[in-house]
């Protein structure tokens, strides 16, 4: 007979496989590599704080592949698909969490 | 691929202005032609541009349609240049002439570790997330300093214990006012929920006189979510394969830009009796709780007078016993644990800030506690008031690189605890003590700094107890940095602190063993030394970092509960016979790749106790305790796996030679591990957990001894030094939204 721990076991055992499941959580490789701009912005930054933020909210905006802040050079780096976004929205996205930013340098990335 | 590709480029993309075939020109001073630094350039009606490096030069590439170029620096009139008619492109910016500059900044929060004195580790909210972290006491699986250990297996009390002993001579802090004292000493560290907590310190060895005379071998500080944080509403679910479910809730409003509130709510509770081991009794208890605070803030413009008033209450009850028992009073059919607290605190901080180097604190803070509670047919009851103020003056002076400076204060501690409890129907095993302990004190501490090399702090307090007369307490703290890759700290000092023997080992009173106590309260002390050795080495451009430590507590007079004398006895009183513990650590953390965290530790412990004259191992601590962690991010931060596996060494256990053979149990354990791994996805408000505690299900077989008399003479939960939760699923929600304006002002 099954008691409710064995139950919920199970319950939580799939959530577990289905969390861990490939396609749930792999980043999936771009096949068109040249689809990816990376942006550099110059962001005005100051602190530790500003750094998380961006960290928290960059990553969701559309396209978005890598991201690197750089809190002495006041740099914010962006890897993203250019079909999906443009590197003026992803510097108004990152100006909009408070941080007046500007285009320092854009390079489509080739393989 | 594109990701090491993406690290390539952006090695070579660093010199940010180099760009190939791009506009280049300089920005400088109009008054002397000296290059300006730093100034920003935009392409007019675009959102392109540059920054001037050291020589004031630039190099931009040209947006389609754009033409006019705007040069701009902090301190200089902007100007603006047409770049098909300027040439050499140079922009000579005049100075504005100001009457007064003001400077805005925001405050780093965090403090670096490597320049602490006191070998202390800040665990951040983001190790918080690394566990499921429900309370206080779940917060250290992944700290190799800190253990936490079941006290017994009908209350759930959970002790930590640093340096090989009992969590009590740990001094337990919240935001730098003592608290989790007394009779919040066994289940107190379920009283901090885990969302409420912005980050906690750990620091090993004797604290500095500041904070009073307790810690004995470390300092445990936590710091609440402050009403100022930038998260205004945040909240978060959590469930787990044993019943546990738990929500909670915060808001912080900035009502006024120097006057902040916050409020928090946190529930929990065990939806079901889990009994594993089919013994009758229930694995774990279940606990039901309510947990409420509410916070203000307050600064003047100037800053030059900050408070803080928190007031927190915890509704806390503990059902534990057989599983089928119910109900809030003893039953003489079925064996119950019942254990209730109604606990109100408070605490109040000013701080006047006179000048950068000059500033007085004063901290109070006020403590009710009630519990009631019964162990099958025991009772015990207990009230407890405490309260604490400490004023603490703060000034320094800085004199040919090296800075002086200088703490003085006054303080004062009361507790005052009545108790009652009933060991037996035939009240012979009847007590009722109560505690009235007022300590009134006064210390003063220097501190000298040369650079980032040595840093020494000489303390000294001496204080007047109502019970225990005067005493001195001297603490000496080295740190000594021979290289920026090494560093040496070393600590030495005595500690005090006034036992409760009841209140504080209340749970031992889930066993059917008769006390016999010589006295209630008493004055315990010890001297802790330590050395602790820290180096950091580059390896492959990352930073390994290697920590080896060594501590020594010596006890001058301590509490003891001797549970060898004979399995049905339990001897409790205080004893100046020789006590120690030797503790040796050794630690290695590193990051090999961009997100991934490995970290390994190693500790071995030796702490001893005379008990019926014989100095004899503790009982129930391990003799070594192992911790690897694993902690891997992707590099958006969007996923995070970790993983971690606990070794636990053998130890003893007191005799039970004497019992019916059914009710003996092995004089030692055997080593064990514990293995946990969790699995977050973030996204930009929220964030989804999943885990699993206790993977392999390692439990301690039979636990409870004569569970199938548990009213009978041989009865005992209390011989705990193992898990007792088999493996445990659990997934949690978080959600935070972050307020939208920024200014801290």
């Amino acid at each position: 007979m099954f008691n409710m721990k064995t139950i919920l076991n199970t319950l939580f055992s799939l959530l577990l496989c289905t969390f861990f499941s490939p396609s749930s959580f792999a980043q999936k490789q771009d096949k068109n590599d040249s689809k990816l701009t990376t942006v550099v912005l110059h962001s005005e930054i100051s602190c530790n704080n500003c750094k998380q933020r961006i960290e928290k909210n960059i990553p969701f905006e559309k396209g978005v592949k890598d991201l690197k802040v750089s809190l002495p050079d006041k740099t914010v780096t962006i890897v993203f698909r250019n079909d999906k976004n443009s590197s003026e929205k992803l510097c108004e996205a990152v100006s909009r969490l408070g941080y007046k930013s500007m285009i320092i340098k854009e390079t489509p990335k080739k393989n | 691929m594109y990701r090491i590709l993406f690290l390539l480029s952006l090695s070579l993309l660093l010199p940010l202005c180099s760009f190939a075939d791009g506009i280049t020109g300089r920005v400088v001073s109009a008054e002397n032609d000296e290059p300006i630094t730093g100034a920003y350039l935009i392409w007019v009606g675009t959102m392109r541009g540059a920054v001037t490096d050291l020589d004031g030069a630039f190099e931009t590439d040209q947006p389609a349609d754009a033409f006019l170029l705007a040069a701009s620096c902090v301190g200089y009139q902007s100007d603006t240049l047409d770049v098909r008619t300027a040439s050499p492109l140079v922009f000579r910016l005049r100075p504005l002439v100001m009457d007064e500059v003001t400077v805005s900044g925001r405050l780093v929060g965090s403090k670096i570790n490597r320049l602490s004195a006191l070998a202390t580790i800040d665990m951040n909210s983001a190790e918080l997330c690394k566990a499921a972290c429900c309370n206080l006491g779940e917060s250290f699986e992944t700290n190799a300093s800190v253990d936490v250990n079941y006290a017994d297996a009908a209350t759930g009390a959970r002790t930590i214990q640093m340096l090989g002993l009992s969590g009590r001579y740990v001094q337990m802090l919240v935001e730098n006012v003592p608290n989790l004292r007394g009779l919040a000493a066994p289940y107190g560290l379920s009283y901090v929920p885990g969302p409420w907590m912005d980050g906690i310190q750990v620091s090993k060895g004797v604290g500095t006189v500041v904070n009073g005379y307790e810690a004995f071998t470390g300092q445990i500080n936590i710091e609440y979510k402050k009403p100022t944080t930038d998260e205004l509403v945040s909240a978060n679910v959590f469930a787990a394969s044993n019943g546990r479910v738990e929500a909670n809730a915060n808001l912080a409003l900035r009502l006024t830009p120097r006057l902040s509130t916050s409020f928090m709510v946190n529930a929990s509770d065990d939806l079901m009796a889990m009994d594993e081991n089919d013994d009758g009794f229930r694995d774990e208890p279940q606990v039901r709780q309510l947990n409420l605070l509410n916070r203000w803030h307050y600064r003047t413009a100037d800053g030059g007078y900050n408070f803080f008033l928190t007031v927190k209450s915890l509704s806390e009850e503990r059902r534990g016993g057989h599983v089928d028992f119910s109900g809030s009073s003893p039953r003489s059919d079925l064996f119950g644990v019942n254990v209730r607290s109604q606990r109100v605190e408070s605490w109040m901080k000013n701080a006047f800030i006179f000048s950068e180097s000059t500033n007085i604190g004063i901290a109070t803070g006020y403590i009710y506690h009630d519990q009631k509670s019964f162990f099958g047919l025991r009772i015990c009851d207990a009230s407890q008031h405490s309260y604490n103020v400490n004023a603490i003056f703060n000034t320094h002076l800085d004199a040919d690189g090296w800075l002086h400076e200088f703490h003085a204060g006054l303080s004062s501690q009361g507790d005052f605890l009545d108790e009652q409890a009933t060991l037996d129907a035939a009240l012979s095993q009847f007590f009722a003590p109560s505690l009235d302990d007022v300590s009134v004190g006064a210390f003063a501490q220097y501190t000298l700094k040369k650079s980032d090399v040595l840093t020494l702090i000489a303390g000294l307090r001496a204080d007047h107890n109502s019970n225990y007369d005067f005493f001195l307490t001297p603490r000496l703290h080295l740190r000594f940095a021979p290289s920026e890759r090494s560093v040496i700290r070393a600590a030495v000092g005595k500690g005090y602190r006034t036992a409760a023997l009841l209140a504080e080992n209340n749970f031992l009173l889930s066993s059917a063993r008769r006390w016999e106590i010589s006295d209630f309260y008493g004055q315990e002390s010890a001297w802790n030394m330590g050395v602790n050795l820290t180096r950091y080495i580059d390896i492959a451009g990352n930073e390994l970092t290697l920590n080896a430590e060594y501590y020594h507590t010596a006890f001058v007079r301590q509490m003891t509960t001797d549970m060898d004398v004979s399995p049905r006895l339990l001897v409790a009183g205080f004893s100046s016979d020789r006590s120690f513990a030797d503790n040796v650590q050794v630690e290695a953390k590193y990051s090999p790749l961009r997100g991934l965290e490995l970290s390994a530790a190693w500790r071995w412990n030796s702490a001893k106790q005379t008990l019926g004259g014989e100095l004899r191992q503790r009982p129930l601590v391990s003799r070594y305790k192992g911790l690897f962690t694993a902690s891997y991010a992707t590099p958006l931060k969007t996923w995070q796996f970790d993983a971690n596996v606990q070794f636990a060494g053998g130890g003893r256990v007191p005799t039970t030679e004497g019992n019916p053979l059914a009710y003996q149990r092995s004089t030692s354990f055997s080593p064990y591990q514990l293995y946990n791994a969790q699995v977050t996805k973030w996204f930009r408000n929220w964030s989804l957990y999943v885990g699993c505690e206790n993977i392999a299900n390692f439990m301690q077989s039979n636990p409870i001894i004569a569970a199938d008399d548990p009213f009978g003479r041989y009865f005992d939960a209390s011989l705990i030094w193992g898990p007792l939760m088999s493996r445990k699923f659990y997934f949690g929600v978080r959600f935070a939204l972050t307020r939208d304006d920024d200014d801290d002002d």
